[in-house]
């Protein structure tokens, strides 16, 4: 084939597939060969910015909407997608309202009870259709999204939600609130999880403020950056997250990075909520890590601290446990 | 090979108008029974009176029509995936070679990843894998014109090195991204065909039905090819030519699927070498009735992973399914051939 027909090829190719994307709107699938992941991210890479997505758009970008502006009529039939919102919706005493959620919500306990579509990241379209619900709850992400697309062309109010950190929680409850017609529940569930807050923060005054790294994987090591729910947590518990402000809302880290970052305390949720035997941290390693010297590395076996939620009271009653032991909390 | 000699008979015009009735009516078979098996309603038992019956649920028809839509596009990524793999089996003259082969994976992958990581989930994305995929296709034709390996061996390994490099460039990638994003991109690695809009569909159909009509014209010549480059060339084959034009439409085809439905593996590989055995290797007779019996063979498996929802309330990706189903059956078909040549 001559170089001229190589070229012809490339613009005809290129034609196709402006033709083609502008059709299928639909995100693509990634592949790469191996399912394996070894970051090793040393500090001063984790201090460059990673790609745009890496950083969470600020708060004011991502309110609470409605799919198409579709509001709902009724809500007697809640379907919701995410165990966070699954949460809200049964403080907001919404619970016997709702028929659908996800495997993983497990809080309150009668939500194990409702029918289960699926998971987060792979809601079942035709396990919440037929439902038919008239009110969809969900937090947006890009596994998820052709679903909650398809379920807006079968004329389904969909309620999109972020729930990243406390600033979203505070737009997240009213909103839902609004939309099942229990605004002032709404209302005094926020002044409830303020005040609790509040409460915790007041007992942990004055006291000093450790370095505290809070691990959510192993293989990937991932810890708490700034910006994520954990995150407030330290800072509510009077503490400081070991991550500064270059890093992540949810970084990638190594044992390197861990020893230089040397935190005071170590709270570990790799096996939070699963009900498995913490593996321990390879504390061999770490022998002279703050945290282990002072014997404050910690396993998390209740999966709320992970959760964003109207518990955010309780957890940082947790956290702060840990952080000062022995205060009244 | 003595056992095989009643199968790569002279082929009559009946035997393969027979198998291609045969895989046809198989086909039609499998779109009817898949659609009426969902994860939610209409099921089984309801499909039926749902699309005749006068006054019938309207959600349940809306249903009905998307479940309908997956599994065209089922259909479709199969049969692409199926012949394509005739393809590249009989132009690459080996075994292991799978629609992916020749780079295509590697690039519509990167490029996907690239687009979704800077610009977001959209409707560039598709655009961006399918032009990876062309690229690469491009790519790997313009390199291994070089040197004086056989162009089978240099395609084949062009594509390998491609593959092996996007594949490192994503994980690259991912390690640089929130650990949540990365766990959305492994979820999608293993494919899994979702339910798309219609114009997705008739675009997807657009490419693999041209692509497929394009390989089956050529299978004659790709039938003399396997005599060797060199005798077809002499039977009056532009050896050159039939090449390229087939490995473009296999990656145009093979491209669109990706886009859509990410890397399904097993069906490319293993429905042509199931075929094979029972059918012999010429491709005039292989690649219609592969393509059928791929359609076929995947929407029944897309199918089967909504059927079995209730047990884990998740769906099995489609792709581990077909290799979990697929690997014991091809080993029993592959025993039951062997047995057959030693007689």
């Amino acid at each position: 084939m001559k170089q001229s027909h190589y070229a012809l090829g490339q613009a005809a190719a290129i034609a196709l597939t402006i033709g083609f994307g502008n059709a299928c709107a639909r995100p693509a699938t990634t592949a790469a060969g191996s399912a394996d992941n070894q970051p090793s991210m040393t500090l001063a890479a984790s201090s460059a910015s990673g790609p745009a997505s890496n950083a969470a758009p600020a708060a004011d970008a991502r309110p609470p909407h409605f799919l198409l502006d579709r509001r709902p009529q009724t809500s007697q039939r809640i379907v919701s997608l995410a165990p966070s919102m699954t949460e809200i919706l049964f403080a907001l005493d919404a619970g016997e309202r709702v028929i659908g959620v996800t495997r993983f919500c497990d809080y309150p306990a009668a939500a194990k009870q409702r029918t289960k579509i699926g998971g987060f990241l792979d809601p079942s379209l035709e396990a919440i259709a037929g439902l038919k619900p008239d009110l969809v709850v969900t937090v947006p992400n890009g596994s998820n999204r052709q679903v909650v697309e398809r379920l807006s062309d079968l004329g389904i109010p969909v309620l999109l939600v972020y729930d990243y950190d406390l600033a979203d929680l505070d737009r997240a409850i009213p909103a839902i609130g609004d939309a099942i017609g229990q605004r002032d529940q709404a209302q005094a569930l926020l002044q409830h999880m303020h005040a609790d807050s509040a409460a915790v923060r007041a007992a942990v005054a004055g006291q000093d403020r450790p370095t505290v790294l809070f691990l959510y994987g192993r293989q990937p090591m991932v810890a708490a950056g700034p910006g994520s729910y954990a995150d407030a947590l330290i800072e509510i518990a009077g503490g400081r997250n070991a991550l500064g402000s270059a890093f992540p809302r949810y970084a990638t880290i190594s044992l390197e990075n861990v020893v230089v970052l040397a935190p005071d305390v170590v709270i570990d949720a790799y096996t939070a909520g699963h009900g498995a035997a913490p593996t321990p941290l390879d504390l061999e390693r770490l022998a002279n890590l703050p945290a282990v010297k002072q014997r404050q590395v910690y396993h998390l076996t209740d999966n709320a601290a992970l959760r964003p939620g109207p518990r955010v009271g309780t957890d940082a009653r947790i956290v702060a446990a840990l952080l000062h032991p022995g205060l009244a909390l | 090979m003595s056992g095989q000699a009643s199968q790569t008979g002279v082929l009559t015009r009946r035997r393969l108008i027979g198998a291609i009735a045969l895989g046809a009516a198989a086909l039609v078979a499998a779109l009817l029974l898949s659609v009426s098996i969902g994860s939610g309603p209409p099921g089984l038992t309801d499909t039926l009176s749902t699309v005749l019956s006068s006054n019938a649920d309207p959600s349940s028809i809306s249903v009905l029509q998307m479940r309908a839509l997956r599994v065209l596009l089922g259909a479709l990524a199969g049969s692409a995936l199926a012949a394509v793999g005739v393809v590249l089996q009989l132009l690459l003259r080996n075994p292991l070679a799978d629609p992916y082969v020749v780079g295509v994976s590697g690039g519509a992958a990167l490029f996907g990843s690239l687009a979704i990581l800077f610009l977001g989930a959209g409707p560039w994305v598709p655009a961006a894998a399918f032009a990876g995929a062309a690229g690469a296709t491009f790519f790997t034709l313009a390199a291994a014109r070089v040197g004086s390996q056989p162009p089978d061996v240099s395609i084949l390994l062009v594509g390998v090195v491609l593959n092996s490099f996007a594949s490192a460039v994503i994980t690259f990638l991912k390690t640089m991204v929130e650990a949540h994003k990365a766990q959305e991109v492994l979820f999608w690695l293993v494919g899994f065909v979702g339910y798309p809009r219609p114009v997705t569909v008739a675009i997807v159909a657009l490419f693999v039905l041209s692509a497929l009509g394009v390989l089956i014209w050529l299978s004659p010549r790709l039938h003399l090819m396997a005599l060797g480059d060199a005798a077809a060339a002499r039977l009056g084959v532009d050896v050159e030519r039939t090449r390229i034009i087939a490995l473009l439409a296999a990656s145009l085809a093979t491209g669109a699927v990706v886009a859509e439905t990410g890397l399904i593996g097993f069906i490319g590989l293993v429905v042509p070498h199931a075929l094979r055995l029972m059918l012999g290797p010429d491709p005039r007779l292989l690649l219609p009735v592969a393509a059928l019996f791929g359609g076929a063979t995947l929407c029944l498996t897309d199918a089967l992973t909504r059927a079995l929802f209730p047990i884990f309330y998740s769906e099995t990706p489609v792709g581990a399914l077909c290799a979990a189903i697929g690997a014991p059956i091809f080993v029993v078909l592959l025993r039951r051939h062997l047995r057959g040549s030693k007689a």
